[in-house]
Order: structure tokens, then C-alpha cells, then sequence
């Protein structure tokens, strides 16, 4: 283990932080080419911008605190150039409501079950699954306002969305993931 | 009337926006009544503590230790840096 000088040295990070990065971006962005990119896109713009380290908090902290933006640029762009339909088929309300707005027989069933004893490492493969099971602009705006806990008027400004838009986006990742994490909780214990 | 579809909306966009304080009693009640709707609720509150709880030890680098950079991908951001390098 070298020591914490020399791990701090730019040509000792991809050894030092590589993985961490890279764990990091893969959960978010959950793809192993994009958080690749993004982890090297990391560690440049860390090299132009060095003499802007003060040394005060941690070298990786510092290094995630830029990896969070790229993230962020990444998602737009990804955004940008991706379908638009892809919204449009991540409409979930027929199968989980009918027509008077209550829950269907099936959605009812799924979410009447019990679901106590969700360990930590039982919890995060399921989700991680059922994350990558979401249209890809749920998904995004979901692990920016979940798991980096943006707030709603950053992402809207990022994204250049509107709020109600950012709302029905989050409500329609919340009600899949629920369900979709309730129903393979339960195919595991049954 | 709100409709579950309604109250499943307004559940999970509370975490996003102030609701004003005559929605909150109107899915207070509505939760009172129904019970797949609490069920609900709960399910919401539980995916975002176990993502929360998950992202804490992600952050202080303690999880998915098995997740790593591929040979390839180390070695090509290596040399990224390295000519890079001042």
C-alpha cells in the first residue's frame, strides 16, 4: 500500500481510484463502455484541473466530486441523443391501475405481499436488476435524484426539463421499481 | 375522490415536492382506508432507504468489491493519463 502522498500523484489514480470510479459510475449509468469513458473523462479533466486540488479533503473525494459532473454531462447527452419514444413505452399505468384508477388484480396481489426482512445484500442485486429493466431516461433521472441525491430543480436545469415532466418521470421509476422489486422478492421466497 | 392511482402518484411525489397541507390530509384518509396504498407507501419508503443505505457504503467504498475495471480498460486509461501527464 503506498502512502497516502503517493497515492495522491496523478500517474498512481487509475491503480488507486480506478475501480472505485468505476464501480461508482457502472451502478448509475449501467453500462460498462459509458462508465469506462466517463471514469477516463474523470481522471483528464482531474489532471488539467490539479493545480485546483487544495489537498484539503481527499484525493478521491475530489476525483468523485468530478466524476459526479461527467455523470451528469453524460446523461444529457445521452438524453439527447436517444430516442424519444423510449418515454412513451415506459408508461406503466395500464397494468398497474384500471380504468377507475384503482390497482388491477394482478398489481393488488404483488403489492399485498409481505416483504420484511430485505437485507442490504438481498436488496441491491434485485434492484440492480430491476433499475436495468427501466426504460433508460427513467432510469437516469431515477439514480440522479435517488442515488446522487440532486435535487428536483438541478436535474430539471441539467436536463432542461420541466418539473411536472421530472415528477411523472421519478413517479413512473418508483412505481415499477416497487413492483418490480416486491415481485422478484418474492419469487426468491416462495 | 382520489383514486389509488391518484394517492400512488402524490405518495411518491412527496419526496420531490412540498405537497400543500389539504392533499396531505386527503391521502392521510385515503391511506386510513386502504390498505393496498399504505402497503404501497411503505414499498416506496423502503426502495429509497435500501438505495440510500446501498449508496452510503458504495461511497465509502465498501461494496460490490468484485465490480472492478476490465485489464483493457485499466491499461487504456493508464495511457490515457500517462501522455497526459505534464
Amino acid at each position: 500500500m503506498p502512502n497516502p502522498d503517493q497515492a495522491s500523484q496523478p500517474h498512481m489514480w487509475v491503480d488507486e481510484y480506478g475501480d472505485f470510479l468505476f464501480r461508482y459510475a457502472v451502478s448509475r449509468l449501467r453500462d460498462v463502455n459509458s462508465a469506462e469513458d466517463v471514469v477516463q473523462q474523470t481522471f483528464l479533466a482531474g489532471l488539467k484541473h490539479f493545480d485546483q486540488y487544495s489537498g484539503k479533503g481527499s484525493m478521491r473525494g475530489w476525483l468523485l466530486g468530478i466524476l459526479k459532473r461527467k455523470i451528469i454531462d453524460f446523461v444529457r447527452e445521452r438524453r439527447r441523443t436517444s430516442q424519444q419514444a423510449s418515454d412513451e413505452a415506459g408508461n406503466p399505468f395500464d397494468q398497474v391501475f384500471d380504468r377507475n384508477g384503482r390497482w388491477t388484480k394482478e398489481s393488488a396481489s404483488t403489492i399485498r405481499q409481505p416483504m420484511d426482512s430485505l437485507e442490504r445484500e438481498e436488496f441491491w442485486p434485485i434492484f440492480r436488476q430491476c433499475l436495468e429493466g427501466l426504460p433508460p431516461r427513467q432510469a437516469d433521472v431515477f439514480a440522479l435524484r435517488e442515488m446522487d441525491d440532486l435535487s428536483t430543480e438541478v436535474i430539471c436545469k441539467e436536463l432542461s426539463i420541466s418539473p411536472s415532466n421530472l415528477w411523472t418521470q421519478l413517479h413512473r421509476a418508483r412505481l415499477r421499481l416497487a413492483i418490480c422489486i416486491k415481485t422478484r422478492w418474492n419469487q426468491d421466497h416462495s | 375522490m382520489l383514486t389509488c392511482k391518484d394517492v400512488a402518484k402524490l405518495v411518491t411525489e412527496s419526496y420531490d415536492r412540498p405537497l400543500p397541507w389539504w392533499v396531505r390530509l386527503r391521502i392521510a384518509f385515503h391511506l386510513i382506508v386502504c390498505r393496498l396504498c399504505a402497503s404501497f407507501q411503505r414499498d416506496v419508503g423502503r426502495l429509497r432507504a435500501g438505495v440510500r443505505e446501498h449508496v452510503a457504503s458504495e461511497t465509502a467504498g465498501d461494496s460490490n468489491k468484485e465490480i472492478k475495471l476490465s485489464a483493457e480498460a485499466r491499461l487504456r486509461i493508464k495511457q490515457a493519463v500517462e501522455s497526459h501527464l505534464p
